[in-house]
């Protein structure tokens, strides 16, 4: 069962209490949308068996100066997955740069930056003994209206597609424990 | 490892306003009914005096870790009108006497 981060627990009891600055707004307002998205996201989880998996939420990590958030990380037997969640709506594109921009030109994500989240992991998260077990980092799009137009992205899993990549991550999870020794966490 | 959540806000002002609220609307119009269940006086939002409480003073801690609280202070962050009873509740609940002091307590649920 997900808890919520402390960081919101605070806000919310003292909102209402306290008057808040307007970037201490902005950012409950954001906790409170990716609260939301990770509470989706739960739905979605709660339809697999999740008992050969550790799942560790909302994870804020310092890299290059900048907080990022992994708000899912998956950890089976055989591999490490990353989910980072967004709620996009519209169409966007990946310039030549590696940026998500939308129709109007602006960047939306820097997909460079997922370059560094995936080596801050891989430093990280080193397994004993020989098997070392792949990172996978997915920009999860929490919005049914998101569209890509032009090159696509390994890198993004649209909501639609969600269920049935979570439910290969369980049965890759349950199937290859039988023919493999897992790897010692 | 090195996955953590960021630390609570830096917060140092006391002078935020106590009692409860609404979990749904973040009105200060809760009431008790009886002893177990409390209304939002705005939302109508129901819920159970005890859980209600043990969550103000969960999210409190937070804020104001090992801070230690006589019976009037747990009264007057409480701002409820609840009989003497459910009040023990609450207290048994959630709070520890410090040192077998009485009516001294310290937030331990």
């Amino acid at each position: 069962m997900r808890d919520k981060p402390d960081r919101l627990k605070v806000y919310e009891f003292l909102y209402n209490r306290l008057p808040f600055s307007e970037s201490e707004v902005i950012e409950y307002e954001a906790m409170q949308r990716m609260e939301k998205l990770e509470a989706r996201f739960e739905q979605y989880l709660m339809k697999i068996k999740t008992s050969n998996m550790f799942i560790h939420w909302h994870a804020e990590i310092l890299v290059d100066k900048r907080m990022e958030i992994v708000n899912v990380l998956i950890v089976t037997d055989y591999c490490y997955y990353l989910f980072v969640l967004h709620d996009l709506e519209g169409e966007y594109y990946i310039n030549p740069f590696n940026i998500l921009c939308n129709m109007s030109h602006e960047a939306v994500l820097d997909l460079n930056r997922s370059r560094q989240l995936f080596d801050m992991f891989r430093e990280q998260l080193i397994d004993e003994g020989k098997y070392q077990r792949p990172i996978i980092l997915k920009y999860v799009m929490m919005n049914k209206a998101f569209r890509m137009k032009g090159k696509r992205s390994d890198l993004f899993l649209e909501e639609q597609n969600l269920p049935y990549y979570l439910k290969a991550i369980e049965h890759s999870a349950v199937i290859r424990k039988k023919n493999h020794h897992p790897a010692s966490t | 490892m090195m996955l953590k959540a960021r630390v609570p806000l830096p917060i140092v002002t006391r002078n935020i306003r106590r009692g409860i609220k609404c979990r749904r609307c973040h009105a200060f119009d809760w009431q008790a009914i009886g002893g177990s269940i409390g209304k939002c006086g705005r939302c109508g939002q129901v819920e159970s005096v005890q859980r209600i409480a043990a969550d103000y003073f969960t999210r409190l801690d937070l804020l104001y870790p090992g801070d230690i609280y006589k019976r009037r202070d747990i009264m007057d962050h409480l701002k409820l009108a609840v009989s003497e009873y459910t009040l023990q509740k609450i207290i048994h609940a959630n709070f520890r006497r410090l040192e077998h002091r009485k009516r001294i307590y310290f937030f331990s649920p």
